[in-house]
This record gives C-alpha cells, sequence and structure tokens, in this order.
C-alpha cells in the first residue's frame, strides 16, 4: 500500500506544479492505482519421437526446427491481474487447461476466469488432447493427463508464475490495422454438389485445389484486421506485444520437424522490428489467432506458388509484423487503464449422427481397406470418428466463453475453430470502441461453423470435424455479447 | 556391414554415420570427359540446443542447503554439437547443470545412439557447473526429482539427435585464447597461526574462499589455468554453425537464490553468437561453453580490494563479455580446415573410495542425532551427514575417462571437478597441440584434488559424496588419458602413413 500512497502524492504534486501552465487533468479513477504488466515465455517443445498432429498422418517428430513456447502476459491495474498465455499447440483440451488454470491458482490466488489460454493452431506439434490418432476425438474429460498434457500444464502455470515475478510498472496501448492479402476464406460453393464421407452431397468443397474448374466463389469473408495489445515499461522499454491475425495457419513445414509456424516467427520478427533484441529482461512478442475456421494462407484463383521449406511463413509473418509496427508508432500508450474479465458456461447439445450415417459407418468398415471407396478417400475415418463419438461422447457438454475487458478494449475467447463472419459479427455488435476474438481458448471442441455454413456442408461442418449443435455458434455470439456487457 | 539394421529407434531413418560421400570428379569440377570416379571426403557438422529448464518449486543444485525453484531467470540448456568426417561421428553436449550423474548421462548416450548410431564412446556429455541450475545428481541436500532426471536424459539425447540432424557441409579451426583476469585459484595459505578448522574435528593447511582483503592471506595453493581454447565451426559459405569453448573457471554466481540461470556459460553462449553476427539465422548458431579444470578456481579476486555488491546477474554478464571477448579475438584469425579426420578412445578404471572407518562413523553419528534438524545446518552437521551417506558406498567405483581427437586437436573428458594443475599437466603432456580438457563429463565422481592439495586439506578435500575418490585418484587419472592421448596419437600417425 506504501507505493500506492506514493506514487499518488507523486501524481499530486505533478499537479499542482503544472497549475499555472494548463488546466489540472480531470481527476480519474485510476490515478492512485500503478498500472504493471510481466511477460514470460516457457518451453514447451515436445521430446523427439512424439507423433505431429495437425493432419491426417501423424508422423513421430524426427526434428525441432523451432522451439515451441507458451508465451505468458499478465497485466494488472493494482486490483485485477489477467493473464494471456498463448501457446504453440494446434488445439488444447480443456482438461489441460484447467490444470494449469488450477495450478496457478494455487500458487497465486489468481482466479480461473482472469486466465485466458489458447493454442495458435500450428500444425507441426505435438497432440495435446490425450493420446494420437483416433483417440484424440474421444471423450477424454476426466481421464488423468498423459504425459505431454501433464507437462504442458506445468510449464504453462510456470510461465505465468514467472510473468507475475517480472510484473512492473508499465504503459499499455492497443491498435489495429489491415493485412489482406494472406487471407483466403478456404470454404468454395461448386458448380457440382461434392459428395462427403457420409455419402451425403455438399455444397461447399473445403480445399478445393488451386485452379480447380468447378469453382464457383468462396462460401465466406475474411478478417483482414490485425489487433495488437503493447505494454512497455515507464522508462519505455517493450515488455511485450500480443497480436491477434485471423489466418488458419501457413505450414511449408517438412514432414517430422517440430515448428510454431508463422506464429513464432512474428514474434521474431516484431521484436527485431521493436529493436528489443538481447533485452537483460526479455521482451515477448505473441500472436494469437482470431477467428480463421474457415480463412487459410491458399489463393487457389491463383497459379500453385512454391517455396522452399518455411520461406512462406516468413513472408506472411514479415508483412503481418510490419504492419503492426506502422501501427504501433503511431499507437499512444495510457498510464493505466482498468481491467475486467468474465466467465461462463454454456451448455451446448452433442451433434449425433443420423441413423442412415451409422449404417454407411458400419458399411464403410466392414470394407477392406483395398476396397475402392464408397463415398470418399476419407471415410473409414469419419466412420471410426462418430462411431466414437457416439460411444464416448455425453448428449450435453458445458464449454467456457470468457471475455476481457481491457479499458475500452474488449477481448472475447472462444474454445472453438471459429468460423471469421462469426468474429466479425462479434467485432461488430461488442459495446467496445476495440474488440477482438481469441479462438481455441480455453479448450478445443472442433469447429464452429454458422448455421447457415452448415446448411452449405463441407469438411468444417463434418461430424467429426464439427462436434457441438448447428445452432452454437448463435448462442455463443449471444453469450458472449451478454459477457461484453456485463464488463461495461 | 550393415549398420542401419540395428536400429530400432522410433524415429524417421536418418542417415547414419559413416555415410562417405562418393562424388565424381566431373560433379564437382564440371568436366565431362573425367573417367575415373573420386572419393571426396566430406566433412559436416550441425548443432542445436534443447531446453532443460526444471519446473518451478523442484530443488536447485550448488550450495549445502536446498533451495527450491521460485522464478526463471534465464532458460537452461543441453547444447549439442555433432562432427562428421564422413567415417566417424563425435557428439559434444554441455548441459547447464552443476554435476550431472552417470545413469542419467549413459541413458541418454543410449537414446541418441540409437537415433543416430554414433558410438557411445564417441559421445561426451558434461555439466557446466552453474549454481543456479536444476538438481541432477545427489548433492548435500538437494536431490534431484527422479521425473526431472529421466527428462534430462531425453533432452540430452535430443540435442544429439538434432545437432545431427542439423549436420551440413562444414569446415572447422581452433585456437587458444588468453584470458588470465577473470580466474584465481580460490585455496589459500594463510599465515601461521590462523586457524583453519574442518568439519572433522581437525585442522587444515589451506583456506577456500578465506574472504576478500583477509589479512591473514599468504599466498594461493595452487596456479590457474589463463586459457580460452575455441573450435569454431562454419558452412562452406562461412556461416558460424557453433563455437565450442572452454575456461577453468568454476562458475560466476551472484544469483538470487531461488532463482534458474544458466550463468556466465549461458550468457557466453548468447554475447559469442552477438560477436560473430550469427542472431536469427535459418539454421540457430550454437555457442558452447564448456568447463575447464577449475575445481579450485573462481572468480572472486580475494587479494584484491573489496568492492561494493553488485546487482544480481551483473558480474556474470562481465565476465561473459570478457571471455567471448577474447574467443572472438581468437576465432577471427582462425585457419578453417575443410576436412580432418575424427577419433575417440574411453577406458573406465576402477578407483578406491575414501570411506569412513568406525570412529569417523561414530563421531558423525553423535553429531546427527544431536543436530537441531531437520535440514543439517552447520557445516559440521553437514559433513556428518555426508560421512553417513558415504558409508554405505563401494570399496572401489568405476570411473570413466574418455579422449577425442579432432584433427591434430585433442579434448579429454574427466568426471570430476578436477584441479587446474591436472589440467595444466595433461596440457603439456599431451601429445596433441593443442589440447584442452572438460570437466564434470560422462558422469559425477567429486573433487579431483592432487594427492599434494590433499596433503593441505581444505574443502575440496573434505570428504563427502562431492569428494570420495581415493587421494592417488588423480596420478591414476592423469595417467590413463595421457595412455588414450598416446594412442589416438599412434592410430592417427598409422592413418596418416
Amino acid at each position: 500500500m506504501r507505493t500506492v500512497a506514493v506514487s499518488y502524492f507523486s501524481v499530486l504534486l505533478a499537479c499542482s506544479m503544472n497549475v499555472h501552465a494548463q488546466t489540472p487533468p480531470a481527476k480519474s479513477s485510476g490515478q492512485d492505482k500503478v498500472f504493471r504488466a510481466g511477460a514470460s515465455t516457457s518451453n514447451i517443445t515436445p521430446p523427439l519421437g512424439t507423433p505431429i498432429v495437425g493432419n491426417f498422418v501423424e508422423p513421430p517428430a524426427t526434428q525441432i526446427h523451432d522451439e515451441l513456447h507458451a508465451r505468458c502476459l499478465v497485466l494488472d491495474d493494482g486490483t485485477t491481474q489477467l493473464a494471456f498465455v498463448i501457446v504453440d499447440n494446434v488445439g488444447i483440451n480443456q482438461e489441460v487447461f484447467d490444470e494449469a488454470k488450477h495450478q496457478i491458482h494455487e500458487r497465486t490466488g489468481l482466479p480461473e476466469e482472469h486466465l485466458l489460454m489458447s493454442a495458435v493452431h500450428t500444425h507441426s506439434a505435438t497432440s495435446a488432447a490425450g493420446g494420437s490418432g483416433i483417440r484424440r476425438g474421444g471423450w477424454n474429460i476426466g481421464k488423468s493427463l498423459d504425459e505431454y498434457q501433464s507437462f504442458l500444464a506445468r510449464r504453462i502455470s510456470d510461465g505465468v508464475q514467472v510473468a507475475i515475478n517480472n510484473l512492473e510498472p508499465a504503459r499499455i496501448g492497443w491498435g489495429s490495422g489491415k493485412v489482406p492479402q494472406h487471407l483466403f476464406n478456404r470454404r468454395w460453393k461448386m458448380k457440382e454438389p461434392v459428395m462427403n464421407p457420409f455419402g451425403e452431397k455438399d455444397i461447399v468443397k473445403m480445399n478445393p485445389g488451386i485452379r480447380n474448374p468447378d469453382l464457383l466463389e468462396p462460401a465466406g469473408s475474411t478478417d483482414p484486421q490485425v489487433s495488437f495489445i503493447s505494454v512497455e515499461s515507464t522508462s519505455g522499454r517493450p515488455i511485450a506485444l500480443l497480436g491477434n491475425y485471423s489466418l488458419h495457419y501457413v505450414g511449408g513445414v517438412p514432414t517430422g520437424d517440430i515448428s510454431a509456424d508463422y506464429f513464432a516467427v512474428f514474434a521474431d520478427r516484431i521484436q527485431e522490428l521493436l529493436k528489443a533484441d538481447r533485452q537483460d529482461r526479455p521482451f515477448v512478442a505473441m500472436m494469437s489467432n482470431g477467428t480463421s475456421g474457415d480463412v487459410n494462407n491458399i489463393n487457389v484463383r491463383e497459379p500453385a506458388e512454391t517455396y522452399p521449406p518455411y520461406a512462406k511463413m516468413r513472408i506472411v509473418a514479415d508483412d503481418v509484423a510490419k504492419e503492426v509496427f506502422r501501427v504501433y508508432k503511431t499507437m499512444h500508450y495510457q498510464a493505466w487503464v482498468q481491467l475486467k474479465a468474465a466467465q461462463s458456461q454454456l451448455t451446448l447439445g452433442v451433434r449425433r449422427a443420423t441413423p442412415e450415417m451409422l449404417v454407411n459407418a458400419q458399411k464403410i468398415l466392414a470394407r477392406p481397406d483395398t476396397a475402392k471407396p464408397l463415398f470418399h478417400s476419407l471415410e473409414k475415418v469419419y466412420a471410426e470418428r462418430i462411431l466414437l463419438m457416439q460411444q464416448e461422447w455425453p448428449d450435453k457438454i458445458d464449454i467456457k466463453l470468457q471475455t476481457f475487458r481491457i479499458g475500452d478494449l474488449g477481448v472475447a475467447a472462444i474454445p472453438f475453430e471459429v468460423f471469421t463472419e462469426t468474429g466479425l459479427e462479434i467485432k461488430a455488435k461488442s459495446p467496445y470502441k476495440s474488440t477482438f476474438t481469441i479462438e481455441l481458448a480455453n479448450g478445443s471442441y472442433g469447429y464452429l461453423p454458422t448455421p447457415e455454413q452448415h446448411e452449405l456442408g463441407g469438411y468444417e461442418t463434418w461430424l467429426g470435424t464439427n462436434k457441438v449443435e448447428k445452432n452454437a455458434s448463435r448462442k455463443i455470439v449471444s453469450e458472449l455479447l451478454a459477457l461484453f456487457s456485463s464488463l461495461k | 556391414m550393415d549398420i542401419y539394421s540395428k536400429i530400432k529407434f522410433n524415429l524417421r531413418f536418418l542417415p547414419g554415420c559413416l555415410s562417405f560421400l562418393l562424388c565424381t570428379a566431373s560433379t564437382l569440377f564440371g568436366q565431362t570427359n573425367s573417367t575415373a570416379p573420386a572419393t571426396v571426403k566430406v566433412f559436416r557438422a550441425g548443432a542445436a540446443t534443447s531446453n532443460i529448464t526444471p519446473k518451478i518449486g523442484t530443488s536447485i543444485n550448488g550450495l549445502f542447503q536446498d533451495r527450491l525453484v521460485q522464478n526463471i531467470h534465464d532458460e537452461t540448456h543441453a547444447r549439442g554439437l555433432v562432427l562428421d568426417d564422413g567415417q566417424t561421428c563425435l557428439a559434444i553436449v554441455v548441459m547447464d547443470l552443476c554435476a550431472a550423474s552417470r545413469e542419467m548421462i549413459d541413458k541418454a548416450k543410449a537414446r541418441a545412439h540409437k537415433a543416430t548410431n554414433i558410438p557411445l564412446e564417441n559421445i561426451l556429455i558434461s555439466a557446466t557447473h552453474a549454481h543456479s541450475v536444476g538438481t541432477a545428481a545427489p548433492l548435500f541436500q538437494s536431490n534431484p526429482d527422479p521425473a526431472y532426471v529421466d527428462f534430462l536424459s531425453d533432452r540430452a539425447a535430443d540435442a544429439i539427435i538434432r545437432a545431427f540432424h542439423n549436420r551440413i557441409p562444414a569446415r572447422i579451426g581452433w585456437a587458444v585464447g588468453q584470458e588470465p583476469t577473470q580466474v584465481f585459484n580460490r585455496r589459500w595459505k594463510m599465515k601461521p597461526g590462523t586457524p583453519m578448522p574442518n568439519p572433522f574435528g581437525g585442522q587444515d593447511q589451506v583456506k577456500m574462499n578465506p574472504g576478500v582483503a583477509n589479512p591473514a592471506l599468504l599466498e594461493p595453493a595452487g596456479p590457474t589455468d589463463p586459457e580460452v581454447p575455441v573450435i569454431s565451426i562454419q558452412s562452406l559459405d562461412s556461416t558460424p554453425i557453433a563455437v565450442l569453448a572452454n575456461y577453468s573457471l568454476h562458475y560466476v554466481g551472484g544469483t538470487p537464490d531461488n532463482e534458474i540461470s544458466a550463468d556466465y556459460y549461458g550468457l557466453f553462449a548468447s554475447r559469442i553468437r552477438e560477436l560473430l553476427g550469427a542472431d536469427k539465422q535459418a539454421i540457430p548458431f550454437v555457442g558452447m561453453m564448456t568447463n575447464g579444470t577449475s575445481g579450485d578456481i573462481n572468480n572472486v579476486n580475494v587479494a584484491g580490494k573489496k568492492n561494493p555488491p553488485e546487482a544480481p546477474y551483473t558480474h556474470m554478464r562481465v565476465v561473459a563479455n570478457i571471455v567471448a571477448a577474447e574467443a572472438y579475438k581468437a576465432i577471427v584469425n582462425i585457419r578453417y580446415q575443410n576436412w580432418i579426420s575424427l577419433a575417440a578412445f574411453q577406458k573406465e578404471i576402477s578407483l578406491g573410495v575414501r570411506k569412513p572407518d568406525k570412529k569417523e562413523i561414530k563421531r558423525a553419528q553423535d553429531i546427527v542425532s544431536n543436530a537441531k534438524g531437520p535440514a543439517m545446518n552447520t557445516s559440521e552437521e553437514v559433513y556428518a551427514r555426508e560421512t553417513l551417506l558415504m558409508k554405505d558406498y563401494p570399496d572401489h567405483v568405476p570411473v570413466i575417462l574418455q579422449a577425442f581427437r579432432i584433427g591434430d586437436l585433442a579434448i579429454t573428458a574427466i568426471p570430476n571437478e578436477v584441479f587446474v594443475e591436472i589440467g595444466l599437466e595433461l596440457k603439456a603432456k599431451s601429445p596433441f597441440k593443442p589440447t584442452f580438457n572438460i570437466e564434470l563429463a560422462n558422469g559425477y565422481n567429486g573433487y579431483l584434488p592432487t594427492p599434494a592439495q590433499h596433503k593441505l586439506g581444505g574443502y575440496e578435500t573434505w570428504r563427502a559424496r562431492s569428494s570420495y575418490l581415493e587421494v592417488e585418484a588423480a596420478p591414476k587419472i592423469t595417467e590413463t588419458l595421457l595412455g588414450l592421448l598416446n594412442k589416438l596419437k599412434t592410430s592417427h600417425t598409422e592413418l596418416s602413413n
């Protein structure tokens, strides 16, 4: 309490000295409080030999191209502390985050609602979903964490602890720019309906292939906005920068390599631009994923681009970092802002297979592996997935929705791979001056198409890829807006 | 000769060590009329780091009392280097640990061998001797978390596998810098009449760390070794791949009690990378600082003036910058070779253990039972506890010794905190110039004083799990290592002929 009193006194002193030069500033409720920030990284690189997840095959990790991290930022307005943890993984189950949050709460007393943890969605990391292969689609809640999940939870909680240890008086600012050129809606309406693995016809095809002659038009939008929060010490030393951009990932990683994709390249590049290399207290940058369930980096309208491994992610990261830096230079820091958080649980129905789908699944699985597919090359994978879901998943699940308020900036956190139009809707309807969303946050429950997109079909809507009721996005948006209002 | 059939590791097939590249002269020189293919020897090298930061709340090695991690100041690593002359691979790993047990290291070597086929005796794994790192071996009142020890085995192996994977055609060179300003013999003879009690109830003739500007200082009990040997490896287009340096300095310290830091070893790695302009490379540059023979050498100039206390981490940065500057000076004058040959020999010897006798055990039991506890607080109590732990040790222990030849340079590896005069003797008598030594390598068998230093007594000779080999251990180890070096010399000469 003494520090607070002293700084209050010095504010008063500064005001009285200025009194003849200008009108004293209006008394703000925050002026007697010290705003602090601390950041850290915690290394989460898996051991070699563990399977890499994100695609339909899961090769063992044979090489670490770049280390994986949980990147932590803790903000403190003197009363409330909020923590962001952005983790280099494809998607992290709620129980892993819950364990990390539990450990943090035990150590620091920070309430769970104040801890926002998300996965970036790199496709070149190992599984944090409890096992590999088909098992990852099972119901793993309540099972004990596997070795990597336990390691991950502990490294996250250690990272937050170190960020708290690093708290120092700080200023905060935020802004946004636009990087439209790297975003493409990957769902396309096709001239002819396409067969899906369940033997149904879809109007939409995901990743239809470069210059596919049957392309009609993209089935959805993109969100070109890149948002960021920046914190620096009161002496002007950069502490951390959290970016947010709605791009699934970039890829271009050789088989067997571990890499944090463009998310880490962005962190490195913005650090370079801010001249924050080799600081005694290391600067920490992080890139969170916005709402990119249907947005990738492939322009199917143009001829194929060929790049050496890791080259494309560097280009994307560089462009995004440069845009952030351009806006950063004009951004104003605030000495103090108020922090608030709200979280709620939402019950969603689990989507069930239709009797026809189950019959088809049995039929598909009865066929020899060598037989030509009945409907689709992935039909066996999906047949196994829907049967496992049918057996193990409960009829209803509780998911966590969370919002942060940082001054007049709102952040919404959603435990799905969210479609871009949902992110745009939240941004448009938010009561805050600036808003962004973080997907795959506090859990990972598959894709979240809108009801309209469900009608169009396509990979993201397939049962097994999507797991919850078709109306889920509506309920989620309305709940998040209610949480935003509660913080107003 | 199907060596690959032995690989049963669940990693993707890696082209094994022993892969002479066959190129035709025509491919190399663009000639079309060449008839006979020629064998071109290609030297390759790769380096990688692997994170070994311990969990918050677990044990920190280095002091008499155990401490628990509360903060990570800087991450700790296993830093790996693999050299490959086309026929023979050598792997060197240095870990940010105070000491590393033989068991942990052997498991790491086995995992690395499975994935790369590098023979076990061609793998050298050492600890830096930072005192602000996770506990990997039981020392005084710090005990390792078994899960951390398993993690370390995997991570040390992964540093090798990753380095092996990163191999690219490379050139290599070495040089020896001199940095006498940062090393001080910490064992002092004191003016006659100065009391020098030891925790066993006797008097020593030498005092370790007698205190800066102590008026009773007479003279240091031993020399220092100012050399900074460096091996530098770069790609054929001069991109730095790795620098392996060696300096005989125990550690620097100056960290808050509950913080993890790689000490000046980590800062050296970062600073040499900066000096070489090797930041942000596509294949990351790896700097490595290995510990030479520094059992009796520290960074405290007790003969100098008392300095005002410094902020944490300040002094280690000064030391790292000075040593890196000297290493850099040596590196810029290196003439690189496009190919050199590699070789390794290893020998295990059995050495006696200085076990406590009945009287000593009785005295120790009395002290421990009278201690307030649960932790042992006085050095008498700490050593009494050590005496009791030593009573069940075997009479003899195996000690692993190893020598590497890298072209005309040799490295010895010793699983002890080695006194500096032993390192100087090895350097002087080695048939290879230069030769340097890496201590705390391949296991941990405590301090290694010379028999003459044993006579003088002092901390490093006090019997504990950190000092227990027979008094004659040093000459036996020196003799074995010189034998390995001479064997390397003979086989190299035969090879050259």
